[in-house]
């Protein structure tokens, strides 16, 4: 049955994966969505997930980084 | 007389007005005294500042306005609501009211050309104004004070932060200038000294002015004296540490003529700094840092931040949810940045030979890191024997290089040996702690040839900031450093520390080692691992509030005062561009009611076909706009 899906294979560095590990854990268990961690730095994914991990990681940045107000 | 017109119409003046009968045009700059009235007429206000502005009027009028109302008046008068702005001039020389006091600089007191240059601003035209000097740390702020003071050679109240700085006020004035050990007093506390005779220097602290409480008979008595004394001068040191609340209070019951503050960073992280424009004064001169560095009078500092990525097991542990209140302490206990500060210790003693001060806020930290090196530190709880036991250690040991330091060494530890800085953690956002713990190498090293542009060192301090990335501490960083930016200071980030090829000799090297600081870092009590609390923190309460709003205090704060708007998107979308109108206008909304902004012609064009990519990126680059352009530019309405 995996055999047929098709899965992306994501790869990021060290403290972003462990932020998508994060991000998966805290779905409930019908949409998680890492289909295998191959290690550090790379796993595989569902397809349709992708945009939605890349969102979540560029939220967590911009909140993470300071824009000078005027 | 349009201008006067429209002043005196004005609600809020008109209500603060004495009386109608006292509006007379008058030949000269003289302070006028009514001496039958019940109010003296010491804070009266000249408008020829306003009336310089037009250009025509060549006589001057003036009008009496009730103290109490000074504030209101000042205010009504920025540029928010009549854009008049004002300036307190005291015209000391022709003061024969109150007694001189003869005091003069010593000739051993040479002023720098800066220092000299800020007492021309204030002294402009042969009188006083009241005002804000800013200087940095160790560029010599008491001597201006002190040569303000015998200029005016007038009774002088001096107000400092706390005990400590009031003896050192005390001090400077007897060194500086030929003040008689008998006309200067101290009013603290613990010392309370009466001058005798009819003018003199008082030096006291804000809070023994503002206190509000029941005090001793001494203590009342004295301070009686200096309510109903006329000032001269009202000296104000560390301006921006004081709550504006206290500011009202001091000004309200002291009796001024001028009122000079002074303070090395003119910013808070409420908005309260631009209170200050009109309580005490426009900001009169701001000396650029780097300015002071090319002339060699304050340290070259290479400014670092250390990227130290989070080690995946402290990572994981920073996003669960349940240590949402361990976050900080699992940022500053990350692995990488304990081997890049041991990186750094090392390199600096061992091949420098540098004396170095490690900062970090939060307790648990400092300890950690002091007992794993091996070094010495002080906090809060330090005695102050142990303290000045290392602090003599580490000035003349050869043993002790690098000492560790809680914030009790923001501001009041004076170590003109260290040129070293590393700082571990701090307190969230506070742009003044950084420029403050900036200030502790700031006093100039070496000598002045090598020190001067072109000399043998390019930099002989450093300051580095450590950072872990993708955590919160990248917001604050990068806000902390925004004032130290506007003073022309540039960071350089370096991202790899230790090198990759070494770095096996450093603590935390290996993986179990590092899972044992963790699980420590995670049995630790929440308290534990918290900020260390002072009780001098009570001033900076908005900072935990990742705030973006808009403020105008760095306009206060920057190079010259120039600031620029700089927006970078990756991608330009028509949300964005409302989002910096709104911004723009929330800003500006303070300053002006209607806004009037020089946007370059494409600008309004996009605002209506806000799709227009092309035309958006044009204004992403061009919409730098200086502020002080603002008032002359046209105006464009935004929906």
């Amino acid at each position: 049955m995996y055999s047929m899906l098709v899965t992306l294979q994501f790869s990021s560095d060290i403290p972003m994966a462990q932020f998508i590990i994060n991000l998966n854990a805290s779905m409930p268990t019908s949409q998680k969505f890492i289909i295998h961690i191959l290690d550090n730095t790379h796993m595989f994914v569902q397809p349709h997930v992708a945009e939605m991990i890349r969102s979540a990681v560029a939220d967590f940045r911009d909140a993470n980084s300071y824009e000078k107000p005027t | 007389m349009q201008v006067l017109k429209k002043l005196l119409q004005d609600e809020v003046i008109s209500k603060a007005r004495i009386s109608s009968e006292a509006f007379h045009g008058s030949d000269g700059f003289t302070v006028s005294k009514s001496s039958g009235e019940i109010l003296t007429g010491q804070d009266e206000l000249l408008n020829e500042a306003e009336l310089a502005a037009a250009a025509e009027e060549k006589e001057t009028h003036s009008f009496e306005i009730d103290p109490s109302q000074v504030e209101n008046v000042k205010q009504r008068c920025l540029p928010n609501a009549l854009n008049y702005p004002m300036l307190e001039e005291y015209d000391f020389r022709n003061d024969t009211i109150n007694p001189d006091l003869n005091m003069e600089l010593k000739p051993h007191a040479q002023p720098r050309p800066y220092q000299e240059k800020s007492l021309s601003k204030m002294f402009g035209n042969g009188r006083a104004r009241s005002g804000i000097i800013v200087l940095p740390c160790g560029a010599g702020k008491s001597l201006v004070g002190v040569s303000a003071a015998s200029r005016i050679k007038k009774s002088c109240l001096c107000l400092a932060t706390n005990a400590v700085s009031v003896d050192q006020w005390a001090f400077q004035f007897k060194l500086w200038s030929t003040i008689q050990d008998d006309q200067i007093c101290r009013f603290t506390s613990d010392s309370k000294e009466r001058f005798r005779g009819n003018a003199g220097v008082v030096v006291t602290t804000y809070n023994m002015v503002a206190f509000g409480g029941k005090r001793s008979e001494e203590s009342e008595k004295i301070i009686e004296e200096i309510r109903n004394r006329e000032w001269g001068l009202l000296l104000m040191d560390e301006v921006h540490v004081v709550p504006a609340h206290m500011f009202r209070k001091v000004i309200s019951i002291t009796k001024s003529h001028c009122k000079l503050g002074l303070t090395a960073t003119l910013v808070r992280e409420d908005e309260r700094i631009t209170d200050l424009n009109f309580l005490i004064g426009p900001k009169l001169y701001e000396a650029n840092w780097l300015d002071l560095v090319k002339g060699g009078f304050i340290a070259n500092v290479q400014c670092a931040e250390v990227w130290c990525p989070m080690t995946k097991e402290f990572f994981a542990e920073y996003l669960k949810k349940e240590n949402s209140k361990k976050k900080q302490a699992l940022y500053v206990m990350n692995p990488n940045k304990f081997r890049a500060c041991e990186f750094l210790i090392r390199f600096h003693e061992q091949q420098r030979g540098d004396k170095i001060i490690v900062f970090a806020d939060n307790l648990f930290a400092l300890t950690e890191y002091a007992m794993k090196l091996r070094k010495p530190m002080i906090y809060g709880a330090t005695s102050h024997v142990e303290r000045t036991k290392i602090l003599q250690a580490f000035k003349c040991s050869r043993e002790v290089n690098t000492i560790f330091l809680s914030k009790v060494g923001d501001n009041s530890i004076d170590i003109p040996e260290a040129n070293v800085i590393i700082q571990i953690s701090s307190h969230a956002g506070s742009r003044r702690q950084e420029a403050q713990r900036l200030g502790r190498i700031l006093r100039a090293k070496g000598k002045l040839e090598d020190r001067m542009a072109g000399g043998k060192e390019e930099y002989n301090a450093f300051f580095y900031s450590l950072v872990s990335t993708d955590t919160q501490e990248m917001f604050y960083s990068t806000k902390r450093q925004q004032f130290l930016i506007d003073q022309g200071y540039s960071f350089k980030v370096i991202t790899s520390l230790p090198p990759a090829d070494s770095g096996a000799e450093l603590n935390y090297h290996r993986l179990d080692d590092q899972l044992q600081l963790l699980s420590k870092v995670l049995s630790a009590g929440d308290d534990a691992v918290g900020l260390e609390q002072l009780e001098e923190d009570a001033d900076d309460i908005a900072l935990h509030k990742a705030r973006r709003s808009m403020g105008s205090m760095s306009a206060m704060s920057g190079a010259n005062g120039m600031v620029y708007m700089e927006y970078r998107f990756g991608f330009p979308t028509f949300s964005n561009l409302c989002r910096i109108l709104v911004l723009v206008r929330r800003d500006l909304g303070k300053a002006i009611l209607r806004v009037n902004l020089r946007i370059p012609p494409n600008a309004i064009i996009c605002l209506k076909d806000a799709m227009a990519e092309v035309a958006f990126n044009t204004i992403m680059q061009k919409i730098v706009v200086p502020l002080a352009l603002v008032h002359t530019a046209a105006s464009c309405h935004f929906a």
